[in-house]
C-alpha cells in the first residue's frame, strides 16, 4: 500500500495530484517519473490504469505485475520514446522537470501520448515564490537548487537526485503553450514562503507589478496584467511547489 | 500582443551587423587571441559573420562558421546551416577552438549542445560562451523584485515565437555545472562592458558577500563538494560576474 512507498516528492505534492488526476475525466493515465511508486500505486487503489515509467526502473517498489498495471523503461528526454501516441486521458509528471536536461523534448513527449484534449499535471519546485526570490538575490542560486553539483557522479545519478533545471513559473507556461497546451489551474503543495516580511513586504510588490504593468502597456510591450496578477497569486508567491494542470489544445 | 526587441547598442564591423551588446567580440577575440592553438575556429551561431570576418581578415585563421539560417554576408569562412539543438555536422575533436556569442539562451538543448561541443573540440581546446548575466547584482536585485532576469525581463510570447526569444536563461553556477559534466573547466570569466548604474548596486554587495559565505560554508559534507563551493564562490564574486552587462566565460577541454 502506499504508506509503504516512500513518496518521491515534497509533503504534500502526490497527495494534491492524486485528488486533481481522480476529478479528471478518464482511466488512462500516464504517471512519469514514477519513481519508487507511491502515487501509481494510489492511483491503481482507485481503479484507474496506470502505465508507469521511469528511466531507472529497478527502483520501482510495486509488483509489475499487478493488474492495470503497465511499467515502461522510458527516457522521457528521448525524441522518440516507446509510448503510444494519443493513448491516454491524463499524463502525471511530479518532480520530474527539474531533473531533465531537455524541458521541451519532454512537453512535447508528454502532449504527443495525450488524447485531445487530455490533461497533463506536471509539478516542480517553484523558484519565483518570496523565498527563493531572495535567496537568488543574495546567493545567485535558486531555492531547492542550493547544492552545488558535484560533477564527478554518473549522469543516471545527476538525473535521479539532483535538480539540474530550474524552470520559473513564466517559463513553464512558454514550454506548456508552445508545446500544444493550455494552462487550466495552478496550484501549491503547501505556502513555505508565507512568513511576516513576505506577507509585509506583499503590497510593495503588488505596486512594483502596477507600475510594470502600466509601464508595458505605455511602451507597447503587451497587456501582462492578468500575468502579473498570476505572479503575486498565492500559489506563487507563497507556494513551495507549483503544480500545474494543462489540457492539451485541439488542432 | 507582441514583444519588442531592443538592440541599442550594436556594433557595425564594415558593412556586417554585430549581434551583440557593445565591446563584446573585441573581448572574445582578446580570449581566443590568448590561446595558443587558436588557428581552427567554430562561430556559432555566426550571423552576418561578422566575427568570423574579424578572425579571417585580421589574423588569417581558418574560421568556419554556422548558424540556423543563411544569413551569413561573409564568404571568407565555411559556413553551413546548423541547428544548435542538434548534431553539428562536423567530425570529433576538429576545432581548436568554439565561439558561442549570444546564442545559447536562445536555444531549446543547452545541455545536448555544450556536449556536443565537447564532440567536435580537441582535448586542451577552448569553448567561449557569451550570454545576458543573470548572476549581476542588478540582475538578482530584478528578479527578487519582479521574477524576471535582465535580457529577459518580459513575459515571452507563446504565440509568436522566434529565434530572438530568451528562451534559456543561465546563471554562473549553472552555466559551471553544464560545462564540468561535458569535460571543461572555466578558465577565464569576463564581460563586456560595465554599465554605471550596475555600479549603483555595489551598496548590496556585502550582504551578498555575507550570506553567500554562510551559505557555502554550511553546505560542504565531502571534499569535493567543498572544493566546488570554493570555486563557485570565487567565481560568483569576481567583478564581472558582478556587475557585467554580458557574461564571457572561457573554458578549456581537459
Amino acid at each position: 500500500m502506499s504508506e509503504l512507498i516512500e513518496e518521491l516528492a515534497s509533503g504534500g505534492v502526490h497527495d494534491k495530484v492524486f485528488e486533481i488526476a481522480r476529478k479528471l475525466p478518464g482511466t488512462r493515465i500516464f504517471d512519469a517519473p514514477t519513481g519508487y511508486g507511491a502515487l501509481t500505486d494510489r492511483l491503481l487503489s482507485a481503479g484507474k490504469i496506470v502505465t508507469a515509467g521511469d528511466i531507472d526502473v529497478e527502483q520501482f517498489k510495486l509488483n509489475p505485475d499487478r493488474k492495470n498495471l503497465t511499467l515502461l523503461r522510458i527516457d522521457l528526454t528521448d525524441p522518440k520514446p516507446a509510448v503510444e501516441d494519443e493513448g491516454y486521458d491524463i499524463a502525471i509528471c511530479v518532480e520530474g522537470v527539474e531533473h531533465l536536461e531537455n524541458q521541451w523534448i519532454l512537453a512535447r513527449n508528454l502532449c504527443r501520448l495525450l488524447k485531445p484534449s487530455g490533461y497533463l499535471i506536471l509539478t516542480t519546485p517553484n523558484i519565483v515564490n518570496f523565498r527563493s526570490r531572495l535567496r537568488y538575490f543574495l546567493e545567485g542560486r535558486y531555492e531547492f537548487f542550493k547544492r552545488p553539483l558535484v560533477q564527478g557522479k554518473s549522469i543516471v545519478h545527476d538525473l535521479n537526485v539532483y535538480h539540474i533545471a530550474p524552470v520559473s513559473y513564466f517559463e513553464l507556461q512558454f514550454i506548456l503553450e508552445s508545446s500544444g497546451f493550455a494552462i487550466k489551474e495552478l496550484y501549491a503543495n503547501k505556502y513555505s514562503s508565507r512568513n511576516v516580511v513576505s506577507i509585509l513586504l506583499r503590497p510593495l510588490f503588488r505596486l512594483i507589478y502596477a507600475y510594470k504593468d502600466r509601464r508595458d502597456k505605455k511602451r507597447n510591450r503587451g497587456d501582462h496584467a492578468e500575468l502579473y496578477r498570476t505572479i503575486m497569486s498565492d500559489e506563487i508567491y507563497y507556494g513551495e511547489t507549483l503544480i500545474v494542470v494543462a489540457q492539451k489544445k485541439l488542432l | 500582443m507582441r514583444i519588442r526587441f531592443k538592440f541599442p547598442e550594436r556594433e557595425q564591423d564594415g558593412d556586417l551587423l554585430e549581434n551583440n551588446l557593445v565591446n563584446t567580440n573585441n573581448v572574445v577575440e582578446r580570449l581566443v587571441l590568448e590561446e595558443k592553438n587558436h588557428k581552427t575556429l567554430l562561430d556559432i551561431p555566426s550571423g552576418e559573420g561578422a566575427f568570423a570576418k574579424r578572425m579571417v581578415e585580421k589574423y588569417n585563421l581558418d574560421v568556419y562558421a554556422a548558424d540556423c539560417e543563411n544569413i551569413c554576408k561573409f564568404s571568407g569562412a565555411s559556413f553551413v546551416v546548423a541547428d544548435m539543438n542538434h548534431s553539428l555536422p562536423y567530425e570529433d575533436e576538429f576545432f581548436d577552438g568554439v565561439v558561442n556569442i549570444d546564442g545559447i539562451e536562445h536555444i531549446e538543448r543547452p545541455f545536448d549542445f555544450i556536449k556536443e561541443c565537447g564532440r567536435i573540440i580537441k582535448p586542451g581546446g577552448f569553448f567561449i560562451i557569451v550570454t545576458p548575466n543573470i548572476s549581476a547584482l542588478r540582475s538578482r536585485w530584478r528578479w527578487l523584485l519582479t521574477g524576471f532576469h535582465n535580457g529577459c525581463k518580459w513575459p515571452l510570447d507563446e504565440t509568436d515565437p522566434m529565434p530572438l526569444h530568451h528562451i534559456t536563461m543561465v546563471s554562473l553556477p549553472e552555466l559551471r555545472y553544464r560545462l564540468a559534466i561535458n569535460g571543461f573547466v572555466i578558465t577565464d570569466i569576463e564581460t563586456n562592458q560595465i554599465k554605471f548604474i550596475s555600479w549603483m548596486y555595489c551598496f548590496l554587495l556585502p550582504f551578498c558577500l555575507f550570506i553567500t559565505y554562510i551559505a557555502f560554508r554550511k553546505n560542504s559534507p565531502n571534499p569535493a563538494r567543498t572544493r566546488i563551493n570554493k570555486e563557485v564562490f570565487r567565481q560568483m564574486f569576481t567583478i564581472p560576474t558582478l556587475f557585467g552587462a554580458a557574461l564571457i566565460v572561457k573554458a578549456k577541454k581537459v
